[in-house]
């Protein structure tokens, strides 16, 4: 029963590359293509099945011979890891940054860099403008504003201000400006 | 001693199979003769297709982008075939060499326009006198 997909998927891989060809020759190009399609598709499942398979027997093979050498569990062998490491290239760290290489490969290394530092700065610079730029232009607007304000005591005339209107000695310049007595002939 | 017998094996039915496919795919024209002519007679039938096309209308496409292919030039026009429902007539000379035939013969049975499928009823060779 497990073998009926293998036979399923071998047939179709099969039956669609037989007909790829079988167009081709009665030059029917649209079907070939079509037919060419179904083999890629009819191919993947098959390809990918049989990597798992060799994967997986790999895998089960590695255990079985843990299995067979003794009671060791599986896992790296010490004097392995000491050889690999031993055996390990050396690494050197910033290597971009030294001028004997005389060589420009590390534009992705600078410029993730520098991204992140430009980033960091700018973060830097929004967070103390907010703090303080902020009061400051609500003060020089408040300022702006005030030319365009309304009078503190309002616009209307109360009766004494009327009765001042009839005195033009008056020298109070706000009341002559509220009451318009300046622009009168 | 066996794989390397298999491995033989392999590559000799490889050899034959691309000879094989080679002979048979392979295009080999020949030159048309003068007085002969290619009659094609096909089925077309339509479904679904836009209400404002006919049938004769999609034959008639199809014919056209299928005639180009081949080294023959229409001698009629395409006809229906006398009491026959959606059959139509073509003759192309100088007649068709087998390959010609069966890149026209693919062409038209082939999906090529949606809603159509044409097929071939008849492809044969005619005497064609050269007016």
């Amino acid at each position: 029963m497990k073998k009926l997909p293998w036979l399923v998927g071998i047939a179709a891989v099969i039956g669609c590359a037989g007909y790829v060809f079988v167009y081709l020759y009665r030059w029917e190009w649209h079907r070939a293509l079509v037919m060419g399609i179904f083999l890629v598709a009819a191919e993947i499942p098959v390809a990918t099945a049989l990597v798992l398979r060799r994967v997986g027997s790999a895998s089960h093979a590695g255990n079985a011979g843990h299995a067979s050498n003794g009671a060791r569990p599986p896992g790296p062998d010490p004097a392995v890891l000491a050889r690999i490491q031993a055996a390990a290239p050396r690494r050197a760290h910033f290597a971009w940054l030294d001028p004997r290489t005389g060589r420009t490969n590390v534009f992705i290394t600078m410029f993730v860099g520098g991204g992140i530092l430009i980033s960091g700065l700018a973060w830097a610079i929004d967070r103390l403008a907010s703090r303080t730029g902020g009061r400051r232009l609500e003060g020089d607007l408040a300022g702006r504003l005030g030319t365009i304000a309304f009078p503190a005591e309002g616009l209307i005339a109360d009766d004494t201000e009327l009765l001042a209107e009839e005195a033009p000695f008056h020298d109070d310049p706000g009341l002559r400006l509220l009451l318009g007595t300046d622009r009168r002939p | 001693m066996s794989s390397r017998v298999a491995t033989a094996v392999s590559i000799v039915v490889v050899i034959i199979g691309v000879v094989v496919l080679r002979e048979q795919t392979m295009t080999r024209h020949e030159p048309g003769v003068a007085g002969t002519a290619t009659e094609v007679v096909v089925s077309a039938t339509t479904r679904n297709a836009e209400p404002t096309t006919t049938n004769a209308e999609l034959t008639a496409a199809l014919v056209s982008i299928c005639r180009v292919e081949v080294e023959a030039e229409p001698v009629s026009d395409l006809e229906r075939v006398p009491a026959e429902d959606h059959r139509y007539r073509l003759v192309l000379a100088p007649a068709l060499d087998e390959f010609d035939q069966r890149q026209l013969h693919g062409c038209l049975e082939d999906a090529a326009i949606s809603h159509l499928q044409v097929k071939v009823v008849a492809l044969r060779q005619l005497e064609w006198p050269e007016s």
